[in-house]
């Protein structure tokens, strides 16, 4: 007798079974582990201290870049630049490296990166008991789109995603005088001459 | 703004202050005690603290992680403390609060720490504030319990004057645990700084005051307080030798670049305004570590006290061998770490400006005070200008200067 042989549709109903089987015990993990852990912590946001290997970051500021910029002539007519202010803590004792490479913005948490177009650093290294204050740009849409900054933590497999929101952000807030927030254009390099 | 309102207000004010109004009696256990030579009253300046911590918004938007003898309202550490005075909460435009010379005071001192850091002991002293009779330190450094019961420190207010409260430890210090007390003499009359003694100037009457609390941040130095008691393989101690100061604030802000609310609150605890001839007088304490120099323009001030002494003109006392008072009229002056000076701002005429001052076309002048010290003007390493700065408002128009000062 030729040998029994299980017909090709019964090996496909094993099969999903098995699979039906396996999806059932990983929800079954999951849901175990949620709530023993609870649900995950939402994202950091925007001006929040952001635990790192070597001390904090934060995102402290995002805006988008004036259309009087002169930058502005190189974009295409349907994008804007993003600004955002990095800080960076240093607590350790010995210099940590950093690059502009280890930050991106994603149009979405999933999102493909949308490399820096142009930073205030390059890249070096950060003394101990140190801090200091980056900025980058980047070429997004124009429109409402959720933005998400992800930092590359050199000891971390996952990069560190800061929710920016979908805007509207402020146009020009950083610039390095700012009138607008005296409403009359006040300098004391122009008025309060005398002793 | 309306001087005429404001003096109103501060008129009512200063009226509920000199009636004595009893405060709040403390509540609950009281696990310990320290008592210097308090007087039994029920007329006791009552003031609570709590030592707390938390993430403090800094005027770039970043933030720096401090402690505080105080909360705000919303939760975060309150830097500098609360004052040691009557009604703090209710101060208008132009006052601070106060106690009065000889008043007994009681502080409620808990230490909210406890479950981060059961170990911390911190303690609690007033600077230059001593016994009239012993010279003593009427605050000596005191511990406060660190289980999170209160700590009771009873005192009878000493010569009036301003006095910085902190914790004793400079570094708890520079992370924010410190605050002010203002004495102002027992008259319950008198707005002068101080009460007239020998070997002291003649203290001038004064129209408004106002506290100037300079201090340095070090976001650094937060975060390695922040993560020491839980990650110790994490930071190094904090070493004093590796401050390195990126915000400069007076009262907790940092001036121009603040935004909106920031300046509002600038406006009130810190912004002189006033018209011709309204003596202000200024306080000026340093509980930070770096050597200041407040720089105004428009007028020069008139330099009372320093840390509750004559002061010096070029190294000699500003009373002369024959008994003659010596004018310390400066627009700059250093204020040392842990340093107290008494300014007079004059509110006269501006001088030698350019265009020159015009009485019929005279309209409001607008100053700014800002630390000689370079650093102190930026922020977050080098925005400018984001620092130790403010303003103050002349109103006019300008007439013929009147006599300030009394």
């Amino acid at each position: 007798l030729a040998p029994s042989v299980q017909p090709p549709r019964a090996l496909g109903l094993y099969a999903f079974i098995f699979g039906v089987a396996a999806l059932a015990l990983a929800a079954g993990v999951a849901a175990v582990r949620l709530a023993a852990e609870g649900p995950p912590p939402p994202a950091p946001r925007l001006g929040q201290a952001i635990p790192t290997s070597f001390g904090v970051i934060s995102v402290d500021q995002v805006e988008r870049l004036a259309a009087s910029n002169p930058d502005r002539r190189k974009l295409a007519p349907e994008q804007s630049e993003l600004q955002i202010a990095l800080t960076t803590i240093n607590v350790l004792d010995r210099s940590v490296p950093y690059s502009r490479d280890q930050v991106s913005l994603r149009l979405g948490r999933d999102g493909a990166p949308i490399p820096v177009k142009s930073a205030s650093i390059h890249s070096g290294k950060l003394k101990g008991s140190t801090a200091f204050r980056s900025i980058f740009r980047f070429v997004v849409p124009n429109g409402p789109s959720e933005l998400w900054v992800a930092f590359r933590d050199p000891s971390r497999s996952r990069p560190i995603l800061i929710e920016l929101g979908s805007g509207p952000f402020p146009v020009g807030l950083s610039s390095a005088y700012n009138r607008s927030l005296h409403g009359v254009g006040y300098s004391h390099h122009q008025q309060g001459a005398g002793p | 703004m309306n001087v005429r309102s404001r003096r109103t207000t501060r008129s009512a004010f200063l009226k509920a202050g000199a009636g004595g109004l009893v405060t709040v009696t403390a509540g609950g256990a009281l696990s310990r005690t320290f008592s210097s030579s308090a007087q039994a009253s029920s007329n006791v300046v009552e003031v609570p603290l709590l030592i707390n911590e938390g993430y403090v918004r800094m005027t770039d938007g970043s933030q720096a992680f401090m402690r505080g003898f105080g909360v705000t309202g919303d939760g975060r550490p309150m830097v500098p403390g609360p004052p040691i005075g009557r009604d703090a909460s209710s101060v208008p435009i132009g006052e601070v609060a106060f106690v009065r010379e000889h008043e007994p005071v009681r502080l409620v001192i808990r230490n909210g720490l406890k479950d981060r850091h059961a170990n911390e002991v911190h303690n609690f002293t007033i600077d230059g504030a001593v016994d009239p009779v012993t010279r003593e330190l009427l605050v000596p450094p005191t511990p406060i319990d660190p289980s999170g019961d209160p700590t009771i420190i009873e005192f009878n207010a000493p010569a009036a004057g301003t006095y910085i409260y902190m914790d004793d430890d400079e570094i708890q210090r520079l992370l924010g645990l410190h605050g002010v007390m203002v004495v102002m003499p027992a008259d319950v009359d008198s707005r002068r700084p101080y009460t007239p003694a020998p070997g002291m100037l003649d203290p001038p009457v004064f129209d408004e005051q106002f506290v100037w609390v300079f201090h340095d941040v070090d976001p650094v130095w937060g975060e390695k307080a922040r993560l020491g008691e839980f990650r110790p393989d994490l930071p190094p101690p904090i070493q004093f030798e590796t401050l390195m100061p990126r915000f400069f604030t007076i009262n907790g802000d940092s001036g121009e670049q603040a935004e909106e609310s920031r300046r509002t609150s600038m406006r009130r605890s810190v912004v002189p305004e006033g018209v011709q001839g309204q003596g202000t007088l200024i306080r000026i304490v340093n509980p930070g570590a770096c050597t200041h120099s407040p720089h105004f323009h428009g007028n020069h001030v008139y330099i009372l006290t320093r840390n509750g002494q004559l002061p010096n003109v070029a190294g000699l006392p500003a009373i002369s061998a024959d008994g003659r008072p010596i004018a310390v009229e400066k627009d700059v002056f250093p204020m040392q770490s842990l340093g107290r000076t008494d300014v007079l701002l004059p509110f006269h005429e501006p001088l030698d400006q350019w265009p020159p001052y015009e009485a019929a076309n005279s309209h409001d002048f607008h100053y700014p005070m800002h630390c000689h010290a370079e650093m102190s003007q930026t922020a977050g390493g080098g925005q400018y200008p984001s620092g130790m700065y403010t303003e103050w408002f002349l109103n006019g128009p300008l007439g013929e200067p009147p006599h300030v000062g009394g």
